[in-house]
């Protein structure tokens, strides 16, 4: 994470100044409000710039991690008064940083945050005001959002404000400025999105945001977060064991009427949890009968792995994920399998297991093949782990596009695809929602990219793919956030204006993402830009990208970039032979450059036609060199023996000129002779 | 075999020309023959010295030397043409004199064309020089230094090799040889 939000108080961030963020917004660089801030981004005044009541403020993103930029028109278009909207998003120039940020406008709360910080405890918030502030309008707002296919993600009492300093009305904060879930602690999270890693939660659905709601409403009712001070580890570990609602409640007092609307949204079956409709029937004032939880089938023994005894599957797929290294030798030396049988007498369980262990194409698989698809088997619900990687399969993509950078990661997720984990994961669900089989599809999609390693292809072709709002991961960009294609000419320019120079155009990380977003008009281009042979190939095929960016999206002249690129491309000027080609192509280069259209910059250097008469004339030059080489030593010899050709010669002329004077003289006696003797 | 044929046939027609046409020919022309053999003498001469292929040097004695003898001859044929008459024509200072003389002016243009030829070639080496250079400036001018391609190495190598292309087969050895007693001092 590139921002501190420890760092972001009002001393510290006292610069003076305003930026305007796409000439509607102005962002007041010197106003930081630390009260609002969001984890992971820092909060700052702003307004509109056509309208100076309304109450905004600017949310400083994390430029590490992806926004929700997509949800954010949707959301907007909502009519909710339950949630600080966002208006925009842009990029600014963040100083303190040296580097430009994501910024979103969104509403600006009139009162202070309903609970300071998750670590604080509050006076408990009496039951009636729960439901008046919280549960009705939040059961309405999750209502809405479940209609247009939405979530929030990140329900949390440190994300819920008061809408007016009088306390009158509750609204939930901002949803959009972070990946989904990757902020919330592991408490307000359902088991499985807990299991898994805060980047690979995914988006899920109205069931998460319900089961958030209910922890936050939980937590107001008894003033501080439940289960604080254990471990995430702990944490899950203790509702595996005693079920959410029981784990999270504990010895807590509460009304029977909130008991029943926290055990429907804290149920830890999907299908038996609350709906957003089960939730206004309960606002409604219609009472239904609490929920039992459901409790997992324990084994009439307990299986003893690493000196822990577990109970159920879930606890000991839980307990094989937390010690990965150990859990390979049970599995393998059929006490797993011993146990299955003699506790649970569960046919479908035991040859889940066993196919889990098998594999039909005999190929010889590694351990850890074995150890995720046997903690699948045993807990279907749980997000596919490998090792240190751990995801929902709806967010597996999620995950890839943060740990992007990260070399064991990408292994792992490698491995994941090749190992067709999610379709494994897949095959062991009793039941599939549209989502998550389009995104097992998605993956078999992406295996077969995942292993390739041409340009824009390969695990960052996944991952871009994977991730429609994953910023450009390029070195080239690490200092700006490019999210569209549209995006990336504006960034050089940035850079060529800020530094006047540019060490590569589109790299591997650049070409997997204008792979992914405009793949048919980049194809052929990136072939060549792939090109070790002969670098002027590669770059001027990085050149003719940029240009068809230009021409099919930014739409803009980039006089500053084209200097920068004119600058690069002045040795493949030089492959040309021909001084008088040469010559042409500079000025070619100069012309654009002042044009600022690089598609002219690539006309200028890369005519086909000026490339094949320069090489054929070129060989004609070295042959004709050639000729004069001959000619030249040649011309030595004679020098160095010019006596014995003057003599040569000479004789040659004595001759001639004597047969000639012969007859002449000939002629002459005959007729002498003949005619006057 | 095929090529030894007609070397064997114009062996055989050069063996009956020296021994059946030629004493034929001597017998039926011997007046003329003997004034020829005293008058073109320097040719002769000059013909058996010259070693040089095509005998270009006798060659140009020989013309002037025959034009020389030709008035004699004419003489010679018209007046008494026998042994007498070609004794009394030889016996004659002058005639002797002026058949010899033409022959000597052979020499003279043999002596004198060569320093000339030598003068001729250093101004053409000279044209040919510079033509050469400024061909090779502007080839480089306009291609650069690549277009000097391979060729750069060639000028240390090629001198043994260049005869073969500026003289014809017979003239290489005696231009070796040149080379060789230039070698010897």
């Amino acid at each position: 994470m590139a921002l501190n939000l420890a760092g972001s108080n009002e001393d510290e961030n006292s610069a003076s100044g305003s930026v305007t963020l796409k000439g509607r917004f102005t962002i007041d660089l010197g106003g930081a409000i630390p009260a609002y801030d969001v984890v992971p981004c820092i909060a700052y005044n702003a307004s509109v710039n056509a309208d100076r009541g309304k109450a905004v403020m600017a949310l400083i993103c994390d430029p590490m991690l992806p926004l929700r930029a997509d949800k954010i028109m949707p959301i907007r278009s909502l009519e909710t008064p339950m949630l600080l909207k966002p208006h925009d998003w842009g990029v600014i120039d963040w100083a303190s940083e040296g580097r430009r940020c994501p910024v979103v406008v969104v509403d600006k709360p009139n009162g202070d945050r309903v609970m300071p910080s998750l670590d604080a405890k509050i006076r408990p918030i009496h039951e009636d005001t729960v439901a008046r502030l919280l549960i009705r309008p939040g059961g309405e707002f999750l209502e809405i959002l479940a209609n247009n296919n939405l979530t929030h993600r990140a329900i949390r009492p440190d994300n819920i404000f008061y809408s007016a300093a009088d306390q009158s009305r509750m609204v939930l904060g901002d949803c959009v400025s972070a990946p989904p879930a990757i902020a919330q602690p592991t408490v307000f999270e359902t088991i499985e999105s807990g299991m898994a890693l805060p980047a690979g939660r995914g988006d899920g659905s109205s069931l998460n945001d319900l089961y958030s709601l209910g922890v936050t409403i939980l937590t107001l009712l008894i003033g501080h977060v439940p289960m604080a001070g254990l471990t995430d580890e702990q944490v899950i570990e203790e509702k595996l064991i005693h079920g959410s609602y029981n784990a999270l409640v504990g010895r807590e007092r509460l009304s029977l009427t909130m008991m029943e609307v926290l055990r429907g949204l804290l149920h830890d079956d999907p299908k038996e949890r609350w709906t957003v409709s089960d939730l206004m029937y309960w606002s409604n004032g219609r009472r239904q009968n609490p929920k039992s939880q459901a409790i997992s089938r324990k084994a009439s023994r307990p299986f003893v792995f690493d000196g822990v005894e577990y109970h159920t599957t879930r606890e000991l797929a839980n307990g094989f994920a937390n010690n990965w290294d150990a859990a390979v030798t049970p599995i393998k030396d059929g006490s797993l399998n011993v146990w299955l049988r003699r506790g649970f007498s569960d046919e479908e369980l035991i040859e889940s297991v066993n196919v889990a262990m098998t594999d039909s194409s005999a190929v010889d698989r590694s351990d850890d093949w074995i150890v995720s698809r046997v903690c699948i088997a045993l807990d279907p619900q749980a997000p596919i782990r490998y090792r240190e990687l751990r995801a929902t399969v709806e967010g597996l993509g999620a995950l890839i596009g943060s740990y992007l950078n990260d070399e064991n990661m990408r292994d792992l997720f490698s491995k994941v695809l090749r190992e067709q984990l999610p379709a494994f994961w897949q095959r062991n669900q009793r039941r599939l929602t549209e989502a998550e089989e389009k995104f097992v599809n998605d993956y078999e999609r992406a295996r077969s990219n995942v292993d390739r390693i041409g340009l824009g292809l390969g695990i960052e072709r996944v991952a871009y793919d994977l991730n429609p709002n994953l910023p450009c991961r390029s070195p080239i960009f690490e200092n700006d956030y490019v999210v569209e294609v549209a995006g990336m000419l504006p960034a050089l320019e940035y850079i060529a204006v800020s530094t006047g120079e540019l060490k590569e155009l589109v790299d591997r990380n650049g070409a997997a993402f204008l792979a992914s977003k405009m793949a048919r008009q980049v194809t052929g281009d990136l072939r060549d830009l792939d090109n070790k042979v002969d670098p002027h190939v590669s770059l001027i095929a990085a050149v003719k990208i940029l240009a068809t960016i230009q021409d099919r999206v930014s739409k803009h002249d980039f006089v500053d970039l084209s200097g920068v690129i004119a600058s690069m491309l002045e040795p493949s000027i030089k492959r040309f032979h021909s001084r008088s080609i040469r010559k042409r192509a500079r000025d070619g280069l100069k012309k654009a450059t002042r044009n600022g259209r690089l598609s002219r910059l690539v006309d200028a250097v890369n005519d086909p036609r000026d490339v094949a008469a320069d090489t054929n004339a070129f060989q004609q030059a070295v042959a004709v060199y050639s000729r004069t080489v001959m000619e030249d030593q040649r011309l030595e010899y004679e020098k160095t023996h010019r006596d014995y050709f003057a003599r040569e010669m000479g004789a040659q002329m004595s001759s001639t000129v004597s047969g000639f004077i012969t007859c002449v003289a000939t002629v002459l006696i005959v007729i002498v002779m003949m005619f006057f003797s | 075999m095929s090529e030894e044929e007609p070397a064997g046939g114009n062996a055989r027609g050069r063996v009956i020309i020296a021994w059946v046409v030629a004493p034929m020919v001597v017998f039926a022309f011997f007046p003329t023959i003997l004034f020829l053999v005293i008058g073109m003498a320097p040719f002769i001469v000059a013909f058996i010295v010259d070693k040089r292929p095509g005998k270009v040097t006798a060659r140009a004695i020989g013309y002037l030397n025959l034009a020389g003898c030709l008035p004699y001859a004419i003489k010679l044929w018209t007046g008494q043409n026998t042994i007498t008459g070609v004794l009394s024509l030889v016996g004659e200072p002058s005639a002797l004199m002026i058949m010899y003389s033409s022959a000597a002016v052979g020499w003279m243009l043999n002596f004198i064309m060569t320093p000339i030829m030598t003068a001729y070639l250093a101004v053409q080496h000279e044209a040919k020089a510079r033509s050469i250079g400024n061909r090779q400036e502007e080839l480089i001018k306009e291609w650069g230094a690549d277009v000097k391609g391979q060729a750069t190495v060639q000028p240390h190598e090629a001198p043994e090799q260049a005869p073969t292309e500026v003289v014809p087969d017979e003239e290489a050895q005696e231009v070796s040889d040149l080379d060789d007693e230039a070698e010897n001092g």
